[in-house]
């Protein structure tokens, strides 16, 4: 024990010289900060797991920029429109109230946008609500199978416009899906999860929302063989008709463009069938030959 | 009994894990060199302990100043847009992959299986002793805590 190194490192104090009974020095102090450490790592291991999950990788902002300025461009100029046809209507009031000739144009004018339905309408009739059902088939089934079956507890654009059809052809007379007024180009398509009417991307539940007469519309859905009748088969709870007594459906507020159809001018001479091309030469053309 | 810390730190991982505790994404960064520091001042201190050199002191201090001069690097060098977190966590790296050689010496040395006495295999009265006149007669690497 002579050696001047076991003297220097020999620890000083005596509680560093432990048995196997005692606890040694370094026990609690190593075991709580490891505790310490082992917490540490897995918060940083659970924060990374968010990180790469929620955090985007720098190569898509560019995409996600150019789609909300794009977003945005479209809103503002939506609100452009909107602020254009009100100034339109202010506009021609202020006209038409001159003479009693503008203002019988005027009223002719109103009753027209009544019935391309740019203008709000209001009168009783019925409300159709679709959803999804919340049923799936029953899970032994083969997977090509299974999916097929999924896709009858789904709502499509068709089953939409099917309702739509009934209801015209019962006397309703306008239209609305999810407040999306409908008119004549109105278009209703599936567009991947969502159905898109008058372009507008629109979620379940479908409020199809119609005007007519109440009675008739709902004894018309109501008929064997139709929409109802095969929605009801796979799951009820897809289609709900309720009969209303005062319905309101906003004004349709796209725009109706008509590049391709334009109107017929009216003369002396005017025969329908010479008007259009035809195929087939087969109609008699008297006027203008 | 050298396990006991080792289960204490397996215990504190799957405790967190598993719990609704969650830190803000924006400070991963911090709390992963954070965890390095962490992780080389324990390998450190379980060097020391095999040695018989530990301190209380030393090793809580020393666990501390790891971590908040980690992460004020860190911060220090996000701030300037230099990647400084890359050098530290070269330091902790190269520092436990150092204090680890030095704990497999002791284990595996043949005046002092250490090996054998945290296995239980071996039980020894004054093994502090020994380990000093070990230390002394025999090359040891030196690394500073």
């Amino acid at each position: 024990m002579d050696n001047p190194f076991y003297t220097a490192v020999r620890p000083e104090t005596p509680e560093e010289v432990t048995t196997s009974t005692k606890v040694p020095r370094w026990f609690w102090p190593l075991t709580v900060m490891t505790f310490i450490l082992g917490s540490f790592i897995a918060a940083a291991l659970k924060t990374q797991n968010v990180v790469r999950r929620e955090m985007l990788p720098s190569s898509s902002y560019s995409g996600l920029a150019e789609a909300y300025v794009y977003y945005h461009t479209m809103e503002l100029q939506q609100n452009t429109i909107g602020s254009l046809q009100k100034q339109n209507e202010v506009l021609i009031k202020g006209v038409t109230e001159r003479s009693p000739e503008t203002r019988e144009l005027a009223a002719q004018l109103d009753q027209y946008r009544f019935l391309a339905g740019i203008t709000p309408v209001t009168g009783p009739g019925i409300t159709v609500v679709l959803k999804d059902s919340t049923k799936r088939p029953p899970s032994d089934l083969p997977s090509q199978i299974s999916l097929e079956l999924t896709l009858n507890y789904i709502i499509h654009d068709i089953d939409i416009e099917r309702v739509i059809n009934e209801l015209r052809a019962s006397g309703a007379e306008a239209f609305a899906v999810n407040d999306q007024r409908i008119v004549t180009t109105s278009a209703i398509r599936c567009v991947g999860p969502a159905i898109q009417v008058n372009g507008v991307p629109l979620t379940p539940p479908y409020v199809i929302r119609a005007i007519g007469d109440p009675g008739t519309l709902f004894g018309a859905l109501a008929l064997p063989g139709g929409v109802q009748e095969s929605l009801k088969d796979s799951d009820p709870a897809m289609i709900t008709v309720q009969k209303e007594s005062s319905l309101v459906l906003p004004s349709y507020d796209g725009s109706l463009m008509f590049r391709y159809c334009k109107p017929v001018k009216e003369d002396a001479s005017l025969d329908t069938s010479s008007g259009s091309d035809k195929s087939d030469g087969d109609s008699s053309d008297p006027g203008g030959q | 009994m050298g396990w006991l810390p080792l289960l204490a730190g397996v215990g504190g991982f799957l405790l967190v894990y598993y719990s609704k505790i969650s830190v803000p994404p924006d400070y991963g960064a911090y709390l992963s060199i954070a965890a390095l520091a962490g992780l080389d001042s324990v390998i450190g201190g379980a060097r020391a302990a095999q040695s018989g050199k530990f301190k209380r002191r030393i090793f809580i201090s020393g666990f501390l100043t790891a971590v908040i001069v980690a992460v004020v690097l860190t911060w220090f060098g996000e701030r300037l847009g230099a990647e400084i977190f890359l050098a530290v966590g070269f330091v902790f790296v190269y520092r436990i992959m150092q204090n680890l050689s030095i704990i497999r010496w002791y284990l595996l040395d043949d005046e002092n299986p250490h090996l054998l006495w945290l296995l239980g295999i071996k039980k020894k009265a004054d093994e502090n002793e020994k380990a000093a006149i070990s230390a002394a007669s025999e090359p040891e690497p030196s690394v500073t805590v």
